[in-house]
């Protein structure tokens, strides 16, 4: 019999029969062993009537264990040279069926992301035993339940089917069919398998053997040649993954170095081009400082005032280009924060038509801002927006001749607000218009100093756009006039938590935003360039997208997918959660025939309300274009259960309705604490506690939370003023409150939304300190939750290696040893020794970090 | 004795600017040009006993303008004196094959060129 997976429905009744059974017939083993022992003994003790017969058997041992040892000789041998894992694994289980006479054999191997025992080789088994044993995965704390000192051989476990251990999962395991069997034969019932260790004691693997040629229970001398297998097993795998992980990090290496070298390209380029644009005024500016000092008092007076005059207007477009490119190289470093409220574009537009109406006179042109009567709203930067139209309508007035026409036109869509600049002056050469956006480039580059300015303003509005997940293009012809239309995605203005919305029934249509924030918060927190939300119609079993973000008007009004076509609707189908690492890699489902669709990687989990599926939500194509794995497909499944929650919230309109704000609030919150990070290291912080989670022996389900929690659990930030944040000084005690006070506050967001208890408590706990004189609760020891615990470690680690506005970051070394000193006292003495023993194992470099070092 | 004649040639307009201002002071008798085409024009029509020529221009940049006007009969001989923003060996070279008698580096001071030229004129 092969042990398969018996984890679920391991009843704790079924545990403790079985218990009982093992410690009844231990005995029986005891005696098994001694028969084994005394097996031996027998042979040694040679009668002369046999002494024939026994040098035959002798003969026969003696071959088998040659060509055991040849075998395994081979194995090495191919270890050696072939590092493809599977293969390999398939030939060392072909070699035990053929060289130690089992006829089937089935190799398991531990996965550490899911901690169960997957299928991996098999010998002698037929097509359905396969699957069913692929489909059926061991979880590791089943697999220990089994390894009982009751049961141990050597290093093996053998169960016989006396123990009855597998009586209660018959269905589950897999049982071959032997035909009769008499007493003392091997039954269809036994089982042996033999553990898979590596050098340094860990488990992962086991292999497990059925049906033995000889009809006889293995002996040790059979068990022990198993276990040299196993050996060999364990050195292929270990040989495979070193090879496997260098191989990534090879490609990681690869890429990282591509991209650098592209980058240094832009670079110099770049410095060439500043450099040039940093001279010439320079040279203006020295050339009439010079001629002025020497000639001073020689010329007449007006002249004087001029280079005065020419040296001044120098110096600001020497100004003006530092400042452009601070202000550039901040926006591309990632590092601005934006402060997104309702803003009116009319408004907007009309303050820059101030500013900028002396230009506009001096070179008598007729500027008019086309608005309705209407403001146009749009939930953006304001400051950002100010900037983006200011340069717009600048540069059309840069280039357009005096008397000329610069026309500011807004135009309210029902999901967009686009902005028009158009002009009737010099107009681009078609072939210079995929550049007007690089930073530095006009087309004409004495169109710098026939027009002002040093061609940064296009790369300022480009990032802006970039910023609101807007888009920008321009029509113009030489000499036609030049037209710039920005597209900026429209979100109906968001209420605040406090706004009376109670009360209010008619107001209620912010329900239909819900949704959007939905998917919003989802893109945020799983870092993907996409998401939707699709919900299920149960009358024309079809589902529609509810809401989306990154995809375009069309292609969510046009998405209707029946239930059990294509990928949303597999997923509905089933009930299944999906992971597509690459679908150039994954075929099963076709390419989506949209060319506009452009997935690559992607997670599609069900939306479940009380067992039954209401709907699929999708994510694809992860920012930082690394594909998907099963880490983001098991963070996508804990939020479909919250997005199912808010949504069967609100579907009980009236019980909820004083709770509206607060919702929104809630996601409203979650999605500005991932987009205004300070640090962009927050997928690394969520690596870090899983990891340092699972080494500590934390259960599954609390590692798959725990995953969820290390995302948000600084979510209460938000509520904590910005000038405070960043304030570089002391901060002043009322200030310092505030920042205690995040925890809370994030408890406070998240309540709405959130049924869980154990993220909560993690989130509240996640600053106390281990002798209790911590904030919030002042709780101490192992009182504060373990997650809180494990948080604490990684976020003070993280914190401390990264620059902030107050302090420089601190080295790796040095962060650790002030773990350490705070061991005991701020932190959980046990969670440092495993995160020091994490770090310790993490060393290679990553290419994050080298692009740090170059840039 | 007549004036020396002085081709500057430059996009940047104060730049222009201020070399017609020094080189007047010291008794040149100054012409300007924008660009390329325009200096050879006027190279060819005024014969200047000097050319101070810009290499970033658009169009046809500094190089390309000193490599015409050495190689056409009538403006073989005039000493052509490159105004560079880099001040590199690549630009050096590039300079000398274009057939430069002399070069400055930007931002210069405006008594050394006025040396400079000078220098070359008496040579």
């Amino acid at each position: 019999m092969i042990p398969d997976w018996v984890a679920a429905l391991y009843t704790g009744q079924g545990l403790s029969t079985a218990v009982a059974v093992a410690i009844a017939v231990g005995a029986l083993i005891l005696a098994e062993i001694a028969f084994i022992a005394i097996k031996r003994q027998s042979r040694a003790d040679r009668s002369a009537e046999r002494d024939r017969q026994r040098a035959e058997e002798q003969d026969e041992i003696a071959r088998i264990r040659a060509s055991n040892l040849a075998r395994i000789l081979e194995i090495s041998n191919r270890i050696n040279a072939n590092l493809e894992l599977y293969p390999l694994l398939n030939q060392i289980v072909e070699a035990v069926r053929d060289s130690l006479g089992f006829r089937m054999v089935l190799l398991r191997i531990l996965n550490e992301d899911t901690g169960c025992f997957e299928a991996k080789a098999f010998a002698g088994l037929d097509q359905a035993a396969i699957e069913k044993l692929s489909a059926n995965e061991v979880p590791l704390a089943t697999f220990k339940t089994w390894m009982t000192e009751e049961f141990e051989v050597s290093g093996s476990y053998f169960i016989s089917h006396e123990h009855e251990f597998w009586r209660y999962m018959e269905d589950e395991v897999y049982v071959p069919d032997l035909g009769e069997r008499k007493n003392g034969e091997w039954h269809p019932m036994d089982s042996l398998f033999v553990p898979l260790w590596t050098r340094d004691q860990r488990l992962i693997g086991y292999l497990s053997v059925d049906d033995p040629m000889d009809r006889k229970v293995p002996g040790l001398e059979t068990i022990e040649t198993l276990e040299i297998f196993a050996n060999q097993a364990v050195t292929a795998i270990e040989n495979a993954r070193l090879y496997g992980n260098l191989e990534e990090h090879i490609i990681e290496l690869r890429e990282a170095t591509k991209r650098l070298k592209e980058l240094n390209e832009i670079k110099s380029n770049f410095v060439a081009t500043v450099s040039h644009e940093l001279r010439t005024p320079l040279t203006s500016i020295r050339a009439y400082a010079e001629t002025l000092s020497r000639d001073l008092g020689n010329s007449p007076r007006e002249t004087e005032l001029e280079f005065l005059n020419i040296i001044e207007q120098e110096s600001q477009r020497l100004t003006s280009i530092v400042d452009n490119m601070l202000e550039l190289s901040h926006m591309e470093s990632g590092k601005v924060k934006m402060s997104k409220t309702n803003t009116d574009l009319c408004r907007v537009a009309e303050h820059v038509s101030q500013i900028l109406s002396p230009t506009v006179e001096k070179k008598s042109i007729e500027l008019e801002l086309m608005p309705g009567a209407e403001p146009v709203m749009i939930f953006a930067d304001e400051g950002m927006m100010q900037q983006m139209i200011l340069n717009l309508v600048n540069n059309a007035i840069k280039f357009t001749p005096d008397g000329g026409r610069v026309e500011i036109c807004l135009r309210d869509g029902d999901s967009a607000v686009e902005v028009i600049v158009q002009d009737n002056g010099i107009g681009i050469p078609q072939s210079e218009i995929d550049r007007i956006f690089d930073g530095f480039y006009q087309v004409d580059s004495s169109a710098t100093r026939r027009y002002g300015g040093v061609g940064l303003g296009l790369a300022i509005v480009n990032n802006i756009v970039e910023w609101h997940d807007g888009k920008i293009w321009v029509d113009s012809e030489e000499g036609g006039g030049t037209c710039f239309t920005v597209s900026l995605p429209k979100r109906k203005a968001i209420a605040p938590a406090d706004d009376q919305i109670v009360g209010e029934p008619e107001k209620c249509e912010t329900v239909g935003e819900v949704p959007e924030l939905i998917v919003d918060m989802i893109a945020e927190i799983m870092g993907a360039k996409t998401a939707s939300l699709m919900l299920l119609n149960e009358e024309n079993e079809e589902l529609y997208v509810g809401a989306a973000m990154g995809l375009d008007e069309a292609t969510m009004r046009n998405a209707r997918v029946k239930v059990g076509e294509s990928i949303s609707g597999w997923v509905a189908k089933t009930g299944k959660p999906l992971l597509i690492r690459d679908i150039e890699d994954d075929m099963s489902f076709g390419r989506p025939n949209r060319p506009n669709y452009e997935s690559r990687s992607l997670v599609s989990v069900p939306l479940r309300s009380e067992g039954r599926v209401i709907g699929v939500l999708n994510v694809t194509n992860k920012i930082s274009l690394m594909p998907f794995g099963e880490n983001d497909a098991e963070i996508l499944e804990i939020l479909a259960d919250r997005a199912a929650y808010i949504l069967e919230r609100l579907r009980d309109y009236k019980s909820v309705r004083g709770q509206f704000g607060a919702i929104i609030n809630s996601l409203q919150c979650l999605i500005d604490s991932r987009r205004f990070a300070f640090t962009k290291r927050g997928d690394e912080t969520a690596r870090l506690v899983v990891k340092l989670g699972r080494s500590m022996d934390l259960p599954e389900e609390d590692l798959r939370l725990l995953r969820y929690v290390s995302r948000i659990y600084d979510v209460g930030m938000v509520r904590v003023g910005d000038e405070v944040i960043r304030k570089r000084g002391e901060l002043r005690p009322a200030e310092l409150e505030s920042i205690k006070r995040h925890p809370e506050e994030g408890v406070d967001i998240m309540a709405p939304i959130e049924f869980l208890g154990k993220v909560k408590e993690a989130i509240l706990h996640h600053h106390e300190r281990f002798d209790g004189k911590g904030y919030p609760g002042g709780v101490a020891g192992e009182q504060i939750p373990i997650a809180a615990r494990i948080l604490a470690v990684v976020d003070a680690y993280e914190s401390m290696i990264t620059e902030r506005p107050y302090r420089n970051a601190m080295g790796r070394e040095e962060a650790i040893e002030e773990l350490m000193s705070c061991s005991g006292t701020q932190f959980d003495p046990q969670v440092v020794e495993h995160f020091i023993e994490i770090i310790g194992r993490d060393q290679l470099i990553k290419p994050d970090e080298m692009s740090m070092a170059v840039s | 004795m007549s004036k020396t004649k002085i081709l500057v040639v430059d996009d940047e307009e104060y730049i222009q600017h201020i070399l017609n201002f020094s080189f007047c002071a010291e008794g040149y008798d100054v012409m300007t040009a924008s660009d390329g085409d325009e200096a050879i024009r006027k190279a060819r029509q005024e014969r200047p006993d000097v050319i101070v020529l810009d290499i970033m221009m658009p169009k046809m940049d500094g190089y390309q303008t000193c490599k015409k006007l050495k190689s056409d009969p009538q403006t073989r001989s005039i000493p052509v004196i490159l105004l560079t923003a880099k001040g590199r060996d690549v630009d050096r070279k590039l300079g000398k094959e274009a057939g430069a008698d002399d070069y400055v580096v930007k931002p210069f001071s405006p008594g050394r060129l006025i040396e400079r030229v000078e220098g070359i004129l008496n040579r």
